[in-house]
């Protein structure tokens, strides 16, 4: 196995684990805002570490050009995405969960 | 093993037919029957791409390796049904918004979109002529 | 078992799962959200099994333009879906089992799943691919067959034998260059019959707009109709003032504004790469359409729907989308009036046929996917319409 390969699988690892982080959060968390808090911020890095670690296997300069323009794009939207939904809920009357 | 996984596919086309299919008798809500139909749709497009898979092909897209002296990347999958498949899933969409302009009309004329109520409308209104 | 076999069984095992969740949640807009997610984890099954055309049009057209067709429908339908009188409905479900059932039996006598053996792969397809690229021999406006076209010809037939024996169990690690009786594929003749000398790779556009050329051709004025349905269902004659004040911008939503400024050049060029690489790779008209239609919606849902008609006016939007069909047709009759055939692209480039092909589908691809995006933004426009006179 490959140096590049072996940085590949632990990122890609690293990334999953940040994944099923987010998803654990969104079931486990007490409301609407939290669990948003907890699937956009882990997602954000889980792509970025999953792109990363594809970077380092990418066979050519045109495959690498996309994967970091995609991961440039969810960088951006996803958080935008994030807000977004936030702030209609926030406009809605949803009210933030506290400890009574 | 490989054989009843060789057929699994065809038979997850036709419960998601059949969902599609159970969604547009029994659901009364109109708009739900508008999706139920695209399910029922979704279950064809993927017994049509299913049969386009062949063991160990890729995308039908003619590659060549290394300086273009033309060696292929091997068997492809079968490109028809893809092509099928792509024009009718834009057209699903045309047929979802007819449909869903359809549903507003009628609930401009009835003020609901509950098949059932709509019925009871009607006859009511046809007791009233008679 | 295949790779392909095992991620399948895991994201067809989610999608059933979505299906029964669609049917049987009652809150709509639950229920468009859970549309999109299917319509997402089906571009995940089509990519799958390697059919990136239909993964891109599903994540477009399903995940981005149908979910905000839902909405736009419910704001002014309803939210929620009348609790049913019974849970499950009995004679729909007996016809649905019976059905099911019937079908079931049918799957049995199915050839079993990648087979290379199966008909589909091998009834017709090798004369029509071979028919597809022009160089039919003896037919008048065809290409002349380039130098090895028999050579060619057998590349089909090599392709069924290569595959057939890769296949058979008994000969499995005969590498397929090694055999003598069968020209090795390396040699510069094996090009595949539909590429047109190397301008048209990806097979799904070549028979999208060659060999189904008519097909696609009223396909596209479908959607065509369905604009005009709309246009027909929904538009009411409108005062000039009512045009003024057609939806209102976002305000005091500063990221959500900068952020989609920033994004909608990126997401324009996109959807025209799409469309001009529609021959190259995965893509074409109908996903580039409704990519650059979706940079329009946006623009509407964050700035307003008079913002849009004062760049997209809704006179100009109609106007296009015919012309979108008429760039179609009008590139089949330039090809009857260059003395073609109607649709025979090669004729559009005497000096270069296989250029001529590509030239032929690329305005064809444009076609389509001017019809595509107006249509959808047709679409959008009229429900949004309504929404702003429900209010």
């Amino acid at each position: 196995m490959a140096w590049n390969e072996i940085v590949c699988a632990v990122l890609l690892a690293l990334g999953c684990v940040f994944s099923l982080a987010g998803s654990l959060g969104l079931l486990r968390f007490p409301d609407f805002y939290a669990r948003l808090h907890a699937a956009g911020k882990t997602d954000s890095l889980a792509q970025a570490l999953i792109f990363g670690g594809l970077l380092f296997v990418s066979p050519n300069w045109g495959v690498s050009f996309r994967l970091v323009a995609i991961a440039l794009l969810l960088l951006f939207t996803a958080p935008t995405a994030t807000h977004a939904i936030t702030k209609a809920a926030r406009i809605d009357g949803l009210p933030p969960w506290t400890k009574e | 093993m490989s054989e009843a996984l060789g057929i699994y596919n065809y038979w997850i086309y036709i419960i998601l037919m059949m969902i599609g299919f159970y969604g547009v008798i029994a659901k009364m809500n109109l708009i739900k029957q508008a999706i139920a139909l695209g399910l029922f749709q979704t279950g064809i497009f993927l017994f049509y791409i299913s049969m386009a898979v062949v063991d160990g092909g890729t995308a039908p897209i003619w590659t060549t390796v290394g300086d273009g002296s033309e060696k292929f990347l091997g068997p492809y999958d079968n490109p028809l049904p893809h092509v099928l498949i792509l024009t009718a899933i834009v057209v699903s969409v045309s047929v979802l918004a007819v449909a869903l302009a359809l549903i507003i009309n009628i609930k401009r004329t009835y003020g609901t979109i509950e098949y059932d109520e709509i019925e009871a409308l009607e006859r009511q209104e046809g007791g009233n002529d008679a | 078992m295949s790779e392909v076999l095992l991620i399948d069984s895991v994201l067809l095992l989610l999608v059933t799962i979505c299906a029964v969740a669609i049917i049987e949640v009652r809150s709509l807009y639950a229920v468009a959200m859970l549309t999109s997610v299917y319509s997402l984890l089906m571009a995940l099954v089509w990519t799958n099994m390697h059919s990136m055309d239909v993964a891109f049009t599903e994540a477009a057209v399903g995940g981005g333009i149908s979910t905000i067709l839902l909405i736009g429908t419910l704001v002014h339908t309803r939210r929620d879906e009348k609790p049913a009188k019974r849970r499950l409905h009995l004679p729909a479900l007996l016809v649905t089992l019976l059905t099911g059932g019937a079908l079931i039996y049918g799957t049995f006598d199915m050839p079993r799943f990648g087979d290379p053996n199966a008909t589909i792969h091998h009834y017709r397809v090798p004369e029509m691919m071979a028919q597809n690229v022009g160089f039919v021999a003896e037919v008048p406006g065809k290409q002349t067959p380039p130098e090895g076209s028999c050579r060619r010809r057998g590349w089909c037939r090599r392709s069924i034998r290569t595959s057939r024996r890769a296949s058979t169990p008994s000969t499995p690690s005969t590498p397929r260059p090694s055999t003598p009786s069968t020209p090795s594929p390396s040699t510069p003749a094996a090009t595949p019959p539909d590429d047109f000398n190397g301008h048209v790779p990806n097979s799904v556009t070549s028979l999208l707009a060659a060999y189904r050329g008519y097909d696609t051709m009223f396909e596209t004025t479908v959607i065509f109709t369905a604009g005009v349905s709309l246009i027909m269902l929904l538009r009411r004659p409108r005062r000039r003032d009512e045009e003024e004040d057609a939806g209102a911008p976002l305000r005091g939503q500063v990221i959500l504004r900068v952020m989609t400024k920033l994004f909608i050049p990126f997401i324009l060029v996109f959807g025209f790469y799409v469309i001009t690489h529609g021959e190259l790779g995965p893509g074409g008209g109908f996903q580039g359409g409704v990519i650059l239609a979706t940079a329009f919606i946006l623009y509407a849902l964050i700035y307003g729907r008079k913002a849009l008609f004062r760049i997209l006016p809704s006179k100009v939007l109609d106007v296009l989308a015919a012309v979108g069909v008429l760039v179609y047709s009008g590139t089949g009759f330039a090809c009857l009036l260059l003395g073609g055939k109607f649709l025979d692209y090669s004729v559009l480039n005497k000096a270069s046929p296989g250029d001529g092909e590509a030239l032929g589908m690329t305005l064809v691809e444009y076609g389509v996917g001017i019809t595509v995006c107006t249509v959808m933004i047709i679409i959008f426009n009229q429900l949004a319409e309504e929404q702003a006179k429900a209010s």
